[in-house]
């Protein structure tokens, strides 16, 4: 009964190895990740935050990591083919998104300018 | 839009007169046709024309005087205003007009002089007045003086614009002084009118409004225009014939829209003579009217048009 025990300790610990392996192996790819979609968010954004004199507490964008949140906060994705997307002047948003029926007022259209007022042919009035 | 439409102006009746086509071409033949009506009613009407026919009309006051059939016209034209209007607009306030001053021309009319002393009372009344139409004659009671200013201007304008476009074959426009009558059809998008207090006011005085009509009549009555000063007091041409003196109104002047230039200043007449109860007159008649009041707010009734310029 010993032998099967010792080769039950061997392998265990060669198993405990192979899993160490694989767990820095996964660290390492999911940092590669973290590193790829940070820079990619990184450009998404403009202008950069950058550190302000003033505000000596806000947070210098620094490479690293992003939590399982905050890349799904990240969302790139496209419209759907079939939606059309309106956006307002002046960069307020969308005004129609996605077949919703909510949400801010279209711009009205522009409406044309109204025609001069022909001048009157006559006036009336007390005489 | 008033598109083609051109005008021309001339002065007759005492007064200025516009004369307006929808195509230029037919213009100078308008002017011809309109200027031969407006003559023939300014000879037979005014007062104050020693030639004219109402002049020997009422000078002969008493005797049955023989007319033109244009005259006899607008002789009953006058009386049926009075019909109309209960008296209200009774051409039988010659009398009364002389008695507050207005003699003469508006425009020789002295402007202020020595005091009257006026009695209140009623005019003669429009059912005095005798009419032969086979005959084509007409009888005064002595003393009964008839004064047409109320329709005749208006009659001109209407019997002018149906001249003209009757012999053009186009649309015209006729104001006699601001009395307006448009025959035929109006150029595109109506013809373009300014209101305002005095027909000859600029048309950006403030206070006026421009309007589009397709045709009718428009006229505007008002206590603004034709004043004079006797001793200090202040009189105007409108008589309310329930007291022979000027009407005591709170309205500046009304502007009424209606089927004939005649129809809508006997009802502008009529309302500044009944005063507060002009507009519920007007609004019972169906009339589409603007009443300015003494502190110039303005109102408008019966489908008055959106005014297409301030």
């Amino acid at each position: 009964m010993s032998a099967p025990r010792e080769i039950d300790e061997r392998d265990r610990d060669r198993a405990l190895r192979k899993l160490r392996w694989l767990t820095a192996l996964s660290g390492i790819a999911s940092l590669a990740v973290a590193a790829l979609s940070t820079s990619a968010a990184a450009q998404a954004s403009t202008p950069t935050p950058q550190p302000s004199p003033t505000n000596p507490a806000m947070p210098s964008p620094t490479g690293g990591a992003l939590s399982q949140a905050q890349l799904q906060a990240l969302d790139f994705a496209l419209p759907k083919p079939a939606t059309v997307v309106i956006w307002r002047t002046g960069g307020q948003g969308p005004a129609a998104s996605r077949g919703s029926t909510s949400g801010p007022a279209a711009a009205p259209a522009p409406r044309p300018a109204p025609p001069l007022p022909p001048p009157p042919v006559a006036t009336t009035g007390t005489s | 839009m008033t598109l083609g439409a051109v005008s021309a102006q001339l002065r007759a009746m005492g007064t200025g007169v516009t004369i307006a086509t929808a195509e230029p071409k037919a213009l100078a033949a308008a002017v011809r046709a309109a200027e031969a009506e407006i003559a023939g009613i300014d000879r037979a009407c005014s007062r104050f024309r020693g030639d004219s026919e109402l002049t020997r009309v009422n000078e002969a006051a008493g005797e049955w005087v023989k007319v033109s059939a244009v005259c006899l016209e607008a002789i009953e034209v006058a009386l049926r205003a009075a019909e109309m209007t209960d008296g209200l607009v009774d051409p039988t306030v010659g009398g009364a007009l002389m008695e507050t001053g207005y003699t003469q021309d508006f425009e020789v009319l002295p402007k202020d002089g020595p005091a009257l002393r006026l009695f209140a009372r009623p005019i003669p009344g429009w059912r005095t007045v005798l009419i032969n139409r086979k005959a084509t004659a007409v009888r005064l009671p002595p003393g009964v003086r008839l004064d047409l200013g109320a329709t005749a201007k208006a009659l001109a304008s209407d019997r002018a614009a149906r001249a003209a476009a009757g012999s053009t074959g186009i649309g015209v426009l006729v104001s006699c002084g601001g009395d307006v009558a448009a025959v035929g059809e109006p150029p595109t998008g109506g013809w373009s009118v300014r209101v305002s207090e005095h027909h000859q006011d600029p048309a950006d005085a403030p206070g006026g409004e421009t309007i589009l009509f397709d045709g009718g009549g428009l006229a505007t009555s008002g206590v603004t225009a034709r004043r004079w000063r006797r001793g200090g007091e202040s009189f105007h041409h409108l008589i309310d014939p329930r007291t022979s003196l000027p009407a005591q109104t709170p309205w500046r002047v009304v502007t009424v829209i209606a089927a004939t230039c005649v129809d809508a200043n006997i009802a502008s007449t009529a309302a500044v003579i009944l005063g507060e109860g002009g507009p519920a007159w007007l609004r019972a008649h169906g009339l589409a009217a603007r009443l300015v009041r003494a502190d110039t707010t303005v109102l408008r009734l019966g489908g008055w048009p959106a005014q297409v310029a301030a």
